[in-house]
């Protein structure tokens, strides 16, 4: 078993200098050419973006990885996409700027499904990820490369985003901690759209610590994104610490064996540390992925309406006139994923249709933030499954892309109602991981850190085999 | 969802379907044959089987409800009208404060144009 | 009585005068090179968000206010989604179900009446880029893209082509009072689309046909003009009207099809998830409350009231905001009103023009204008000489007594000054002054000459008749006695 003491001093060293850099960057390149959790590598560049690599913050000198639908000036931001191969971006996200004034220094860009939409990362436009505890597997989506790279032990942390379950679903299959934050607590600044008003910039990170950390760093108010806010005062101090009341599903529906047993053992665990378990019945989980799919396909729609090959990305060459230039660009730009979820969008909000679809969603949608609203009045936190199976092959045959959409429904349950949830590794089935989710109250990610640290007993994940290793006649001198 | 739906929905999507594809597909539909379908189809029968599941939510009596359409119930204060040009911006801000990102470069943007002519983007004619 | 009833609703179109565009900090102006006030959000670039422009919803709400509208409590925002290579996005921000301001009135003088009007609805969205057709290529420029434009929707309460150019004209002067627009027509500041629809009397609405290209209120008369005969035509020969848009051509005076019928829009608004709602606080509405000024239909009545000036005098200095705060802190200085309307009017206004400059950028300011009142209202200086000191004002930015002390003016000017002039003029030609007691206008004239030709150029010729008749006579009743 691989587990090399990775602390800040570990990573620090890999970016200690331009020799450093270079060779972290051959090392990154090596093991990533195993599961193919990059797009893009180039710890040089991103270590050109920050001014200050010796500040004494705890995230001073450490590396991270960014989900490539998130903007890092320099780097591509190809959303995994055919559209936007060719794209590099002009700007940089506010929550990845934020971490570059920490000190903390990019080193990629990380596969995902195409435009987020997936969850095994088998629609990227250019190769699938796999998940480095089992290379026939999938490291689920959207944010697989994230995940894939942190439980590879090649970075401590990654950005990914999290539009209905993106973040903790992938976290869940590799063996990480995985946080979707309060709707509008990080700025969405930076992060390609895929449905604005479910999804967050949210973190992969190796230990609970360095999530929160993390979280810390990139959370707050920004004015370029006006749906974002500050924590209200003092939410932070008001965390709860252990012991704590966890509401439970009665009846988790669904769920294979294994899946279903490190959940009960969850909350086995839960109450051998003194916590009170409340069965609690969530009568709108059954709604979750229609009304999720409704909104989510809805603004989508409207948010891929601008790749069109005119202004940036990629065009269709040779065509009559413009409106058949688009259509092409289209076309051959996205994939069927993507153009399925434009076709459903673009439907429920016809006139006509609208009603019947995307009002009525969100009239559910009211309802279900009610039955949330309701239930923290009871529990502190909610205890979830992630996904309800542990895990699937590479080739979606075991799977089919219908299945893993209805699949989404206990981790789209926290984006409908805005509310943060951390995914931790919780067990095992056979060599590959699970993981549970924990959901606050909105603005309460103190309180999951929390709970998430006593679950922890503070060790960090496990990493999966064949991890990065330091090679023999590593400059030592360099590693402080 | 029929076809004629499918092509209306695409159209307005801006998203190819051909004509000829839309009959072929129309007469797959009709032989409800699901396996082994033409790409386009298997869009056709994905879309279908999700309104399928969206026809979930008639079963909810919605009456007197409000529509969520954001998140959080935040309101908005909106910005100040400051004018943030290629010279106001660019700096780097350690703060990590918000007001620093260089949004405006404009020739390094048109650059990015497929095709562009004396900082004009080109596209085909549009008459 | 005309046996057709005329049906006419405008939508107008307002650029507001925000320093930058409506959702992002982009430099929001006119004429700039191709592309230079652009950045990623504008551009409809990956990732980026709207950050809405709190001005632009003050000055939204200053118009709502000042049209009467009932204002929005919780203002949203939705996108209106169709694909345009002028659009970045491919869809339009604009608002939908809970607009700024809806309903509302307008009163403006037409015909000598004063006629009201009401308003569907005024709402806030984001301007597109232009397009340039080039032969095979066309050229896009996004530097307009984004940029604050407000619409304003009439109910269809017009009745005549006039009716909506009165309108029109009097809405121009509300905005610019405003401050929110600067009324431009031709380069598109303000844009008007009209909708006309005519049926016979009594039977309510016709088929509506919109009509574009309206770039100039004129263009509205005539293009109104021109349906209602059209239109007028089709109906008596038993034709129908097709609904379609129609562009004004103002090269052959006609209407001509642009396109029939909606090629079955469909916009499939939705709220915006990027911009929660906007909801105005007490201290933002007292902020418009107090930006709204006293509008000038209301203005120029009180003028009239007030001042006494008359309907011509008070519609002039009403008609621009800054001309009647002017003339008002002229008459506050103390300046006549009457007379301070009449100079700004004429003398002033021709002056400008012959300078090509306007009031607001000439040096001659309020203080200025009303200190050159009141010379000329004490009589210190007569009005040949106010138009050489207005003329100083404007090409050198001194002050009018400085002037004239500088050329002298005042000195000739004075009574007292001309006194010994007149006094010596007097005495050398008793017998004239005795022809002018006996009435002969030849000896005053004779007088005057020689009181000139030793005071020189600068004696109003007005006062020196005046002190020489006095002198005369005040030398007859000593002698009578």
């Amino acid at each position: 078993m691989n587990k090399p003491e990775r602390g800040i001093q570990f990573w620090r060293g890999l970016t200690a200098g331009a020799e450093q850099l270079q060779q972290y960057k051959e090392l990154l390149e090596v093991y990533d050419s195993r599961i193919g959790s990059f797009l893009e590598i180039d710890p040089v560049k991103g270590a050109a973006l920050i001014q200050d690599r010796r500040g004494s913050g705890p995230l001073a000198g450490v590396p991270f990885g960014v989900k490539d639908n998130i903007a890092v000036k320099n780097f591509q931001l190809s959303c995994g996409s055919k559209i936007l191969e060719n794209f590099i971006s002009p700007y940089t996200a506010t929550a990845v700027q934020k971490l570059l004034a920490a000190g903390s220094i990019p080193v990629g860009k990380l596969n995902l499904d195409e435009f987020g939409m997936g969850s095994s990362t088998e629609n990227s436009a250019f190769h699938p990820t796999a998940n480095p505890w089992d290379h026939a597997y999938v490291p689920g989506g959207s944010s697989g490369g994230s995940a894939a790279a942190v439980a590879a032990g090649l970075v401590p942390f990654a950005l990914g985003s999290d539009t209905g379950g993106s973040v903790r679903q992938p976290a869940a299959f590799c063996g990480t901690y995985g946080l979707k934050p309060t709707y509008g607590a990080v700025s969405r600044f930076g992060l390609t759209a895929y449905a604005s008003s479910l999804e967050c910039v949210g973190i992969l990170a190796d230990s609970v610590h360095t999530t929160r950390e993390v979280f810390r760093t990139i959370m707050g108010a920004d004015p370029l994104d006006q749906t974002s806010t500050a924590a209200p005062e003092g939410q932070a101090d008001t965390a709860k610490s252990s012991p704590c009341t966890i509401g439970v599903l009665k009846q988790p529906e669904g769920l294979d064996a294994a899946t279903e047993a490190v959940y009960l053992a969850s909350i086995e665990r839960m109450k051998d540390l003194g916590w009170t378990i409340v069965p609690i019945d969530l009568s709108t989980l059954e709604y979750v992925v229609p009304v999720y799919y409704t909104i989510a396909t809805a603004e989508a729609s409207a948010n891929l309406a601008r790749y069109t090959g005119i202004r940036y990305g990629v065009r269709e060459q040779g065509t009559a006139n413009h409106e058949e230039m688009v259509r092409l660009t289209r076309e051959h730009g996205f994939g069927n994923e993507v153009k399925l979820r434009i076709l459903l969008g673009t439907y429920v909000l016809r006139s006509g249709f609208q009603d019947q679809y995307y009002v009525r969603a969100q009239k559910i949608r009211t309802l279900i933030l009610r039955e949330i609203t309701e239930l923290f009045t009871r529990v502190d936190m909610m205890l979830m499954p992630v996904f309800p199976v542990s895990g699937f092959r590479l080739g979606s045959k075991q799977m089919t892309p219908f299945q893993q959409k209805m699949a989404d429904k206990f981790t789209a349950t926290a984006n409908l109602a805005g509310i943060p949830s951390l995914s931790f590794p919780a067990g095992k089935a056979g060599q590959l991981p699970v993981g549970m989710q924990l959901m606050a109250p909105v603005f309460h990610e103190e309180r999951l850190f929390n709970a998430a640290e006593v679950l922890s007993g503070g060790r960090p994940i496990e990493l999966a085999p064949g991890s990065l290793v330091l090679p023999d006649g590593y400059d030592a001198k360099a590693v402080r | 969802m029929d076809i004629e739906e499918l092509k209306t929905t695409a159209r307005l999507a801006m998203l190819e379907l051909h004509e000829d594809e839309a009959a072929e597909l129309a007469a797959i539909a009709e032989l409800a044959a699901i396996a082994e379908l033409a790409a386009i189809a298997e869009l056709s029968a994905a879309v279908s089987g999700m309104l399928e599941n969206f026809s979930l939510m008639q079963k909810v009596d919605i009456s007197g409800l409000e529509p969520t359409t954001h998140a959080l119930s935040e309101q908005n204060s909106g910005r100040e009208d400051v004018i943030v040009s290629a010279e106001s911006s660019g700096k780097t801000d350690n703060s990590g404060k918000a007001e620093a990102y260089n949004l405006n470069n404009p020739e390094n943007l048109i650059e990015r144009a497929p095709e562009y002519d004396n900082n004009h983007i080109v596209i085909p004619n549009v008459l | 009585m005309a046996p057709f009833q005329t049906f006419i609703g405008l939508e107008i179109h307002i650029h507001l005068l925000t320093k930058t565009k409506v959702f992002c900090s982009c430099r929001s102006a006119f004429g700039d090179p191709p592309n230079t006030n652009v950045c990623p959000v504008c551009l409809g670039y990956p990732g980026v968000l709207p950050a809405v422009n709190r001005e632009a919803l003050k000055m939204a709400y200053m118009v709502g206010t000042a049209l009467n509208c009932d204002l929005s409590m919780h203002t949203v925002f939705e996108r209106k989604n169709y694909f345009y290579p002028d659009m970045p996005k491919n869809y339009q921000i604009s608002q939908f179900s809970d607009p700024v301001g809806r309903g509302g009135w307008f009163e403006f003088e037409t015909g000598g009446k004063i006629k009201r009007i009401s308003f569907h609805d005024i709402h806030l969205e984001e301007d597109a880029g232009k397009m340039i057709h080039d032969g095979s290529r066309t050229l896009l420029d996004y530097n307009r893209a984004g940029t604050s434009l407000l619409e304003i929707v009439t109910n269809p309460d017009f009745s005549s082509g006039e009716e909506a150019e009165d309108f029109l004209q009097a809405f121009r002067r509300l905005v610019r009072y405003l401050g929110v627009c600067d009324g431009n027509m031709e380069e598109g500041s303000l844009r008007c689309d009209a909708n006309i629809s005519i049926n016979r009397q009594g039977k309510g609405l016709g088929t509506k046909v919109e009509i574009k290209n309206l770039n100039s209120s004129r263009f509205v008369r005539k293009a109104m003009a021109y349906e209602y005969r059209r239109q007028a035509k089709t109906l008596k020969l038993g034709g129908a009207i097709v609904q379609e848009t129609r562009l004004w051509n103002e090269e052959k005076q006609k209407t001509q099809n642009m396109r029939t019928k909606e090629a079955a829009h469909d916009y499939r608004y939705f709220p915006e998830p990027d911009l929660p709602p906007f909801c105005p606080d007490e201290g933002f509405l007292m902020g418009v409350a107090e930006a709204v000024p006293e509008l000038p239909f209301f203005r120029k009545q009180r003028f009239g009231r007030q001042y006494g000036l008359t309907a011509e005098l008070a519609d002039f200095i009403a008609d621009e905001k800054f001309r009647a705060d002017f003339f008002e802190v002229c008459v506050d200085e103390g300046a006549d009103p009457a007379e301070t309307a009449k100079w700004l009017k004429g003398e002033v206004a021709k002056q400008l023009a012959r300078r090509e400059a306007d009031l607001e950028g000439s040096f001659l300011s309020s203080f200025r204008m009303a200190e050159l009142m009141k010379l000329l209202g004490s009589g210190r200086i007569h009005a040949n000489i106010g138009r050489q000191v207005l003329e100083l004002v404007l090409d050198e930015d001194m002050d009018p007594v400085r002037l004239i002390e500088r050329e002298e003016f005042a000195g000739s000017d004075d009574r007292e000054a001309l006194g010994p002039v007149v006094d010596q003029v007097l005495s050398n030609n008793r017998e004239a002054v005795l022809q002018v007691r006996d009435g002969s206008q030849k000896a005053l004239g004779f007088l005057m000459g020689q009181v000139l030709k030793t005071a020189g150029q600068q004696a109003d010729p007005k006062l020196v008749r005046r002190i020489l008749l006095d002198a005369c006579h005040e030398e007859s009743p000593a002698r009578k006695d």
